[in-house]
């Protein structure tokens, strides 16, 4: 038997459903697609480039420059298996032949670089750069209209730009483009500016490549243990390219957790809009086929037509969604390209194409095959009218759908990111967040039932409870979809604005707005008084910095803090570890400084202490009397901690992490850091004269950090917002399948109950009722959740996230409308 | 008294009108019983939706107690309906979500009885239809005869006038058929409730004290 007639027949007279099954489908493909394919845009630069992120196979690094004695050590150490290269990198002020100073990023390097991936220019290949000559970044070229050719002042040099960078292999996932643009240069040039002074931030840097044939990555791995070993007391670090891929694989595991949970709840959502979608289909379609089973046709004809339709509707809302995903997955990168270095190259993941299309035909399949399997069998000719059968959704089969999206996202992701224990970790959550949901939902429904009792004397109350806490087959689905929407949405709303209010500076007119860095001791005086001259600048601050390393935390050593925290895969407490700390010395808090625990210092206080920040000193798993041990140039010094304090970094002065009491370091090697307000109007002409008096001395204009960090920000929120959408779309699929389903039930009651003699408004009101209790199950469920999410996102963001009322009452109106809408629209009038 | 005045109705199919009622004149006593027959689509079930109050006539009226019904606001009718009037269905037509008492029940919350009340009603009246152990049931779980049943009880729960039945055994078998229309005649007798019954079935229609014939919409 033909069975186009049959399908043109369905399809036609239940467009609606098919419409609604399909846009889940094509909303469970897109998301799946786009924020996977972010994901593997990521996992290809972090993970698969790692060798080239870390300039070579080990890379030794310090903040001062090797000695000879250093050197022997890694010769020996080393023993000729490898090719060597030098670099340097170190922020300063650079500025064009009449143009203004701005601060860059120079990163100086010799005629190896690189030794692995390749740097790519604009209109150009890359060369090893000649003596005077510099490639700069792309921004440099943009904002400041530098051109090839043009002459850059670096220190006392002035390099004649080559070319503009468009990626450097080693630049790793920050774009620093976005922050300091890089500048490259020739290591002589760079001994040769004048601003490698003692005190200055300078990265000193061997890299290493393997250079003999039987040289394993085992032995490359012995080769750096062994230096660093060699130098646990000198501040050196020493890193394969395998450590930079594990802070990569932990990196990268971390943000795409993220990512991964946004997918999670959209495919999670349309899986449930898709499986009320065709149970509502079911229902739509249920007295005609059973007619058409009565006029001859058999159930498997049935079943083939509809097996048939359902492979046209996945398939087309795979490929589209496939489409958008793409669409959605190009906007993401390109809204975080400033961010993110991408790779440009290859943008079709075909794997995850080709998984894409396997999840929905799987997904999909399945819940097609064993919703409609089970509706054939029960299918009888003499029972046409399903109106007054038991609803058609069934919480087991949704529940067991779920488990099996679930498992297929588990799959998948295994096969994404290689490993078994964070795929498991994030399933498991999503799983035990789809219980907590379920069992809390339940509950509130179960309290409020009880809370409803005192009103029940009423038999239109009495009734409309009746008809929504017994009714949870058909609200209990779409009130979890909605439930899970409202929150996510909701937290994206408020931790977008935490982040905001993060971000957002303090607005008196004479807030710092630059930092004055690497002013030496003796220059601090003449900065001063040309700031008190200036009648454009005001409002000086300055705090000694000196650069220390940490040596241990109680008995425990650096090494062994190091061995831990890499142990337990803590990337923030081993980069606090790796770093280089900036400690300070004073006897006085500003005001933005806060003592939240313990005692600051009387002035002139000569003991050991410490004042610790709050949130670093929570890093470090450090408290009130531990004690800490520093290296400050090859001289120790140990203090206790005394008080801990909160920062507020938004008033721009300067602070730090550590700060010791004047006596106790003030004569220790060190340079002077200073904030200062600048008119805005007068910036540029006070930078370019200060590069000119003092080229040692760098600017940090604030603002404009804080302006680039706002941009990256609202780009990333874009990305937030495109996926938010896609489970919003997919919540309002739910509500639509759920009112579709419900539609001819409703009206058979509307039918039963007049026949019983409620009259017009009755029936309004039992409506009015049953939706209410709707209502405000949602919204209380939501609001707890809500809570409950705030609490988890702050940890996670490290911001308070406090209520906000404001974005609540807009979720609360726009709910109200969805909900009542139609109702308020489709007032039945029973023909007398 | 319930009265037929001049009733006529009429369905329009695409402005083309199709009579179901003319000029219907007729009277229903009180305490009697009324079977209607006819063939099909004589207009049985239409004159029976229109006489109690559930469907408006094209033309004419339906007096009872000296009022027209249809004259009454919805509100007025409503209540009329639900203190004057009981239905039986073919088709059961039992709220789907309430248990067996439940659904007796709630016509008698809806006149303003207490909830315990009702309930203590509803179960002495499925006590007396044999229903004892099925109260606590869903109608997903009654039998056809049982759920026939909790539709008697509903209709009878509360004393009424009239009690309208229309094809109250259609969907059911012979020996429950029978069991149905013996309890509905014995409760109507015992409460002198008017009892107007719409059947194709003759051997029900002799039971009843009046035999209503029609033919393409008129009484014959």
């Amino acid at each position: 038997m033909n069975t186009s007639a049959l399908i043109k027949y369905f399809f036609k007279t239940k467009k609606i459903s098919f419409i609604l099954i399909w846009l889940t489908i094509v909303i469970s493909s897109a998301s799946f697609y786009t924020m996977n394919g972010f994901v593997e845009t990521l996992k290809h630069r972090l993970y698969h480039s790692a060798r080239n992120l870390s300039s070579g196979d080990i890379k030794i690094s310090s903040t001062q420059n090797f000695n000879k004695e250093q050197l022997e050590k890694i010769n020996h150490a080393l023993q000729n298996k490898y090719l060597t290269s030098d670099m340097l990198i170190f922020p300063t002020m650079a500025q064009r032949d009449q143009g203004d100073a701005f601060l860059c990023s120079i990163k100086a390097v010799d005629t190896q670089y690189p030794f692995y991936g390749t740097a790519i220019l604009q209109d150009q290949l890359f060369k090893p750069l000649q003596a005077n000559e510099c490639y700069i970044a792309k921004e440099i070229a943009n904002r400041f209209n530098i051109q090839p050719g043009d002459f850059l002042k670096i220190g006392s040099q002035s390099l004649q730009v080559k070319g503009v960078i468009i990626e450097l292999p080693d630049q790793g996932i920050s774009n620093s483009s976005a922050f300091n643009p890089i500048v490259l240069i020739r290591i002589e040039e760079a001994n040769a500016s004048g601003l490698l002074q003692f005190g200055s931030r300078v990265s000193y840097m061997k890299l290493y490549k393997g250079n003999h044939p039987n040289l394993t990555q085992e032995q490359i791995e012995k080769d750096a243990e062994n230096l660093e070993s060699k130098f646990n007391t000198d501040g050196i670090q020493v890193s394969t390219w395998k450590d930079s891929q594990n802070i990569s694989r932990t990196l990268f595991g971390r943000l795409s957790s993220y990512f991964n949970l946004l997918t999670y709840t959209s495919v999670i959502l349309a899986s449930i809009g898709f499986y009320l979608g065709l149970s509502a289909f079911v229902l739509k379609i249920h007295s005609d086929s059973a007619i058409l089973y009565g006029l001859g046709i058999s159930k498997a004809i049935l079943a083939k037509s509809l097996y048939q339709l359902f492979f046209f509707i996945i398939t087309s809302g795979a490929l589209i969604g496939l489409v958008i995903g793409l669409t959605g997955e190009t906007y993401i990168v390109s809204q975080l390209d400033s961010l993110v270095v991408t790779v440009k190259q290859n943008k079709w993941h075909w794997q995850l194409i080709l998984f894409t299309l396997i999840f929905c035909f799987a997904s999909g399949g399945i819940i097609v095959r064993m919703i409609i399997n089970t509706w054939l069998k029960n299918l009888n000719p003499l029972q046409y009218q399903m109106a007054f059968s038991p609803n058609y959704f069934s919480i087991k089969g949704m529940v067991f759908y779920l488990l099996f999206v679930l498992g297929l996202l588990l799959v998948f992701s295994v096969l994404q990111t290689g490993v078994w224990a964070p795929s498991f970790a994030i399933n498991g959550a999503i799983l035990l967040l789809l219980i907590l949901l379920f069992a809390f939902t339940l509950s509130l429904l179960f309290i409020l039932r009880l809370l409803n009792k005192p009103f029940l004397s009423s038999p239109i109350m009495y009734f409309a409870n009746i008809e929504f806490f017994r009714n949870k087959r058909q609200h209990f689905p779409s009130l979890l979809g909605l439930i899970l929407s409202s929150v996510l949405v909701l937290g994206i709303i408020t931790s977008r604005d935490a982040i905001k209010q993060k971000l957002s500076l303090d607005k008196h007119s004479d807030t710092p707005n630059i930092f004055m860095v690497d002013i030496q001791k003796t220059q601090l005086n003449d900065i001063k008084d040309l700031i008190v001259k200036n009648p454009n600048t005001s409002n000086f601050n300055e705090s000694p910095l000196i650069r220390a390393r940490l040596t241990h935390i109680n008995d425990t050593p650096l090494v062994t803090l190091k061995e831990k925290a890499k142990q337990n895969n803590d990337v923030r407490k081993l980069n606090f570890l790796n770093r280089t700390f900036n400690l300070t010395y004073k006897d006085n808090l500003n005001k933005s400084e806060k003592i939240v625990e313990g005692k600051f210092w009387q002035p002139s206080y000569d003991g050991p202490d410490i004042s610790l920040e709050a949130e670093f000193a929570k890093s470090m798993g450090v408290t009130i009397g531990d004690l800490l041990g520093f290296d400050l140039a090859g001289i120790q010094i140990e203090g206790k901690v005394t008080s801990i304090r909160t920062i507020n970094w938004g008033s721009l002065l300067p602070n730090f992490f550590v700060i010791f009491p004047e006596k106790k370091l003030e004569n220790a090697p060190q340079f002077i850091i200073g904030s200062a307000h600048v008119n805005p109007t007068a910036l540029s002409t006070f930078q370019n004269q200060l590069v000119v008096d003092y080229p040692n001395i760098s600017v940090i204009d604030l603002t404009d950090i804080f302006k680039k960090v706002q941009f990256l920000f609202e780009k990333v929120l874009k990305v937030l917002v495109v996926s938010s959408a896609l489970c919003i779309i997919s919540s309002l699929v739910i509500m639509a399948s759920t009112l579709l389903a419900n539609q001819s039930d409703t009206t058979q009651r509307h039918y039963l109950l007049k026949s019983m003699s409620m009259n017009q408004n009755q029936i309004f009101l039992v409506d009015f009722l049953e939706k209410t209790f709707y209502f405000i199950s949602l919204i209380l469920a939501t609001f707890c959740l809500h809570l409950v999410a705030n609490y988890f996102l702050s940890q996670q963001i490290k911001e308070e996230i406090n209520f906000d009322l404001y974005s609540f009452c807009w979720y609360c109106l726009t709910v109200l409308i969805l909900v009542f809408a139609p109702l308020l629209l489709k007032l039945r009038k029973l023909n007398y | 008294m319930l009265e037929c005045q001049n009733l006529s109705h009429s369905f329009y199919n695409e402005h083309v009108e199709i009579p179901i009622l003319q000029e219907l004149q007729f009277q229903f006593q009180e305490g009697q019983s009324y079977a209607i027959t006819g063939t099909s689509g004589s207009g049985k079930s239409t004159l029976l939706n229109i006489i109690s109050g559930m469907l408006k006539p094209s033309k004419g009226q339906v007096i009872c107690d000296n009022k027209n019904l249809y004259e009454l606001s919805d509100e007025e009718l409503s209540n009329w309906r639900l203190h004057q009037t009981g239905y039986i269905y073919q088709d059961f037509r039992l709220l789907p979500r309430l248990t067996a008492e439940e659904n007796v029940a709630f016509p008698l919350q809806l006149a303003g009885e207490k909830l315990s009340i009702a309930l203590q009603k509803a179960n002495a009246i499925l006590d007396e239809l044999g229903l004892e152990s099925r109260k606590k049931h869903y109608p997903s779980k009654l039998s056809g005869g049982e759920q026939q049943r909790v539709a008697l009880g509903r209709a009878f729960a509360k004393e009424k006038q009239y009690i309208f039945a229309d094809e109250p055994t259609g969907n059911l078998d012979a020996t429950t058929a029978k069991k149905i229309i013996e309890t509905l005649f014995s409760l109507t007798k015992k409460n002198k409730t008017t009892l107007v019954l719409v059947t194709h079935d003759l051997t029900i229609a002799s039971l009843a004290q009046n035999k209503i014939s029609m033919h393409q919409g008129v009484l014959v």
